[in-house]
């Protein structure tokens, strides 16, 4: 019963190493906080250019519409022409 | 086997190369990325954090800048030109101005590294012999290939060579907008 | 066949035993390490005498070597085994095949991107003859420990360093080959859902590794230059003062890491995603439902996942704002793998399906994956995450994806294009073995993690957790997992035996037993070094089976044209 009553008073008094979660450790805007934030921030931004580039580029080919390609099966592959040099 | 062509194919718009230049370039993009997000990391974690000012050659770095856009501006041009033997000069003249870049580089770090600014001394200049570094190593390499390129000529034929010409080009460009950043986040912030 | 080849056939084959021999590596360091769990202080039996003194003196494990080897089975597996299975065997061998091309795009590339694998796990594995033994911090190579340990870590991170650039040499090709090789007529919606795989996971590679490649780069200056990106001040090491400049952050070196190791785990299940798909299309005689929900799904995965990776770092202190932020992602991400198992159960419905080897697997894949996803939806939400991080709950989850998960899809996709590659059957009963034993196995090992998760214990614990109470309560279940694992590798024997007697005495079969749609059946079996005698004209989408009207119950994706024809 005393343990569970100190535990009790322990919890009530104010601000403690008892609600250490690890979450943020109580300590909302620290700089490491900070400064992982600001981390973030930069590598989701460069991450987000590259990304989009990629989808800029599968857009602007149309290369998802299901439309048939424009070679008639059977024809030339496209993109090859008669000045080909073939290496192996 | 793979039939080597510089037409562009008709659904992508692009030639083999050129698409491989662009996806290598994009992991770059994310190398030097992570290493900037990083920098914010350890910058805005920071007690202190100098100014570049105070502790790198601001002449020395803003001359590197200089040489290296005059190098990109004919790298860049050696990708569009007429002929094979125009772009090889124009590739050539732009190897030696990143050979001169080396050469600042190389007069800086000694410099510095005799004063006892070494990496461990500080985050700030762990961050800056890390990023120049890894820059450097990829102007080596760039001149590697260049060589590689412009030697290659009679064994490979202009085919091959026009298409490595515009591979280059776009690399060099591309190891000139880093070192802008870097410019800009170790010397003069 | 030249040893340094060009054609991705003989590469894909040099990838496939490399990695299948890794796998071996990594499976008897869990030997050892369920020996350990299940008989702390035990002489390990049979080969415990083999062992120096320094690793198990008397046959007994130490704890130094017991994390080394948790740290290498990890690496091992993700980066050594799964990885250039899923990727560099099979998108090697099978991507030209499959898009009608005669070789990848870049082939000497091809050839140094093995290599450079080789050799990265030569490296790293060279750590083990090392004084202080190979790498020991865990697949994770956290600091402060990563940054102090022995010289193991040091041959660990050089042997990332080319580990990584053999990867972006194969992402590089493999994006290059799918989007530029493609026969006439194969539109990007009618590549199997294999091929999409491959390239998703390509991209994968391609943008999340680098971060890595810089965090190596950063780790290596802290242990060889001195530096402190990932050291901060006032760290004592057993009672000293660590003598180092101090100002850097454990928690940068977690950022750059899982930034990479979140999207890598995407990679580990992309391709069986692939695999799976082909298999049960072809089982079930019947086109896959829902092929543009399965793309969708793919390339919304693929760029999802680069904005979930501080899942893995919820309990880092960073906050209630940036948790929340990567808790709703990853509850996003969650969506599309629901979409892509939904769909592949509902393609089951109406099929006639052949309980072949391959479609064995391919069928136990669906409820294991499931199973590993799932569990995972607690680990996303950070409140929950709180209990169960960093304990064995967490090792249930991601081995029921990878183990039950990925390796049944290798597996299964081994049985199912054996008959390409060599022009040979397996064996059905040593398959089916092999089979009923690995399920069995892999649940018996890994079903008791959640428990022992929920219970609290924590991972890499050299005693399995039995000094804590929570440890106590769960130690009778670590006996049980031991006799799985013999299980487990006593199954893997039947497919080794499998897999040696049928490349000589298998039954012979024509170009085409699966009877199946894809372009790489349209070739001989094992394909000529040109691959195709013409460039194939695709003319349908890629599982045409069971169409009305036909008389076949399969319709090739191509043809072969003529040469007078074209």
């Amino acid at each position: 019963m005393k343990r569970r009553l100190f535990w009790i008073a322990a919890c009530l008094s104010g601000p403690s190493p008892l609600f250490a979660c690890p979450v943020c450790f109580q300590v909302e805007a620290g700089p490491v906080a900070s400064g992982v934030r600001a981390a973030v921030v930069v590598l989701i931004c460069v991450t987000s250019v590259v990304l989009g580039a990629v989808a800029m580029f599968l857009r602007r080919t149309r290369l998802l519409s299901s439309a048939t390609p424009e070679v008639d099966p059977g024809g030339r592959p496209p993109g090859s022409t008669s000045g080909v040099a073939l290496r192996s | 086997m793979i039939p080597y062509t510089i037409e562009r194919r008709s659904d992508t718009g692009v030639t083999n190369v050129t698409m491989g230049i662009w996806l290598f370039l994009a992991s770059e993009v994310m190398l030097f990325g992570a290493l900037f997000s990083a920098y914010a990391l350890l910058r805005v974690s920071a007690v202190n954090w100098p100014s570049g000012r105070d502790v790198l050659s601001v002449t020395r770095g803003a001359a590197n800048t200089a040489i290296l856009l005059v190098m990109t501006g004919f790298a860049w041009r050696a990708r569009s030109a007429g002929d094979i033997a125009a772009g090889r000069r124009r590739l050539l003249v732009a190897s030696i101005l990143a050979m001169m870049f080396l050469v600042v580089k190389g007069v800086e770090y000694s410099s510095e590294l005799g004063r006892g600014l070494v990496p461990s001394v500080s985050t700030f200049l762990a961050m800056y012999f890390t990023l120049t570094g890894l820059h450097a190593l990829h102007v080596v390499c760039g001149l590697i290939a260049n060589v590689w390129a412009l030697t290659g000529v009679t064994r490979v034929g202009t085919e091959m060579t026009t298409g490595r010409l515009r591979a280059l080009g776009l690399y060099w460009a591309f190891v000139d907008v880093i070192w802008m950043i870097i410019f800009v986040l170790m010397y003069l912030s | 066949m030249r040893i340094v080849s060009t054609d991705h056939k003989v590469i894909g084959l040099q990838y496939l035993f490399t990695s299948l021999l890794f796998l071996l590596a990594g499976f008897l360091f869990i030997l050892l390490i369920r020996f350990q769990l299940a008989h702390p202080g035990d002489p390990i039996p049979l080969i415990g005498g083999w062992l120096s003194d320094a690793r198990a003196p008397g046959g007994v494990m130490q704890p130094d070597f017991y994390t080394q080897l948790v740290a290498m089975h990890g690496t091992t597996m993700v980066f050594l085994g799964v990885v250039p299975l899923a990727v560099g065997a099979f998108g090697n061998y099978l991507i030209p095949l499959m898009l009608g091309a005669p070789d990848m795009a870049f082939p000497r590339l091809n050839a140094l991107s093995y290599w450079l694998y080789l050799a990265g796990g030569i490296v790293m594995y060279s750590g083990f003859f090392l004084p202080g033994g190979a790498a020991g911090s865990g697949w994770t190579s956290y600091p402060p420990l990563a940054d102090i340990a022995k010289d193991g870590q040091t041959a660990w991170l050089c042997g990332m360093f080319l580990l990584i650039l053999s990867s972006l040499a194969g992402s590089i090709n493999m994006i290059s080959t799918i989007l530029q090789l493609r026969a006439p007529g194969l539109a990007m919606m009618r590549l199997p859902i294999f091929v999409w795989s491959q390239l998703v996971t390509a991209f994968l590679l391609l943008l999340a590794f680098p971060p890595l490649q810089g965090a190596a780069v950063l780790q290596l200056m802290d242990r060889l230059a001195g530096t402190s990106f990932f050291l901060p001040s006032g760290l004592v090491v057993s009672g000293d003062p660590l003598r180092a400049t101090g100002g850097g952050s454990p928690i940068l070196w977690q950022h750059l890491f899982w930034f990479l190791a979140h999207p890598e785990v995407y990679v580990l299940i992309l391709p069986a995603f692939g695999i799976v798909s082909e298999i049960i299309a072809n089982s079930t005689r019947k086109p896959l439902w829902g092929y543009r929900g399965m793309v969708g799904g793919m390339l919304f995965m693929g760029f999802m996942s680069f904005i979930v990776w501080a899942h893995h770092m919820f309990l880092t202190g960073m906050g209630p704002v940036m948790s929340g932020f990567f808790q709703v992602t990853t509850m996003i991400i969650s969506v599309p793998s629901v979409i892509f198992v939904s769909t592949l159960l509902i393609s089951l419905y109406g099929g006639s399906i052949r309980f072949t080897v391959p479609a064995m697997f391919a069928l136990a894949f669906l409820p294991m994956f499931g199973i590993g996803g799932l569990t995972g939806l607690p680990l996303g939400l950070a409140a929950s995450d709180i209990h169960l991080h960093d304990t064995y709950y967490v090792v249930g989850h991601f081995h029921y994806i990878v183990a039950p998960g990925t390796l049944f899809a290798m597996f299964g996709g081994i049985y199912y294009w054996f008959p390409k590659v060599t022009g040979r059957m397996t064996n059905p009963l040593l398959g089916r073995l092999h089979f009923w034993g690995s399920l069995v196995g892999m649940n018996g090992i890994f079903l008791p993690m959640f428990i022992q998760g929920l219970a609290g214990v924590n991972r890499r614990l050299y005693d399995g957790g039995r000094t804590y109470a929570s440890g106590m309560s769960i130690a009778s279940t670590y006996s049980g997992q031991w006799w799985s694992a013999l299980l487990l590798g006593a199954a893997q024997l039947f497919f080794i035996a499998n897999l040696v007697w049928s490349i000589r005495k298998g039954a012979r079969t024509n170009d085409n037993p699966w009877r199946a749609t894809t372009l790489e059946w349209m070739t001989t079996s094992p394909p000529a070094p040109h691959n195709f005698s013409a460039t194939p004209a695709v003319r349908r989408g890629p599982y045409d089976y069971s169409v009305p009207g036909m008389t076949e119950d399969f319709a090739p994706q191509g043809e072969i044209m003529p040469e007078r024809l074209r």
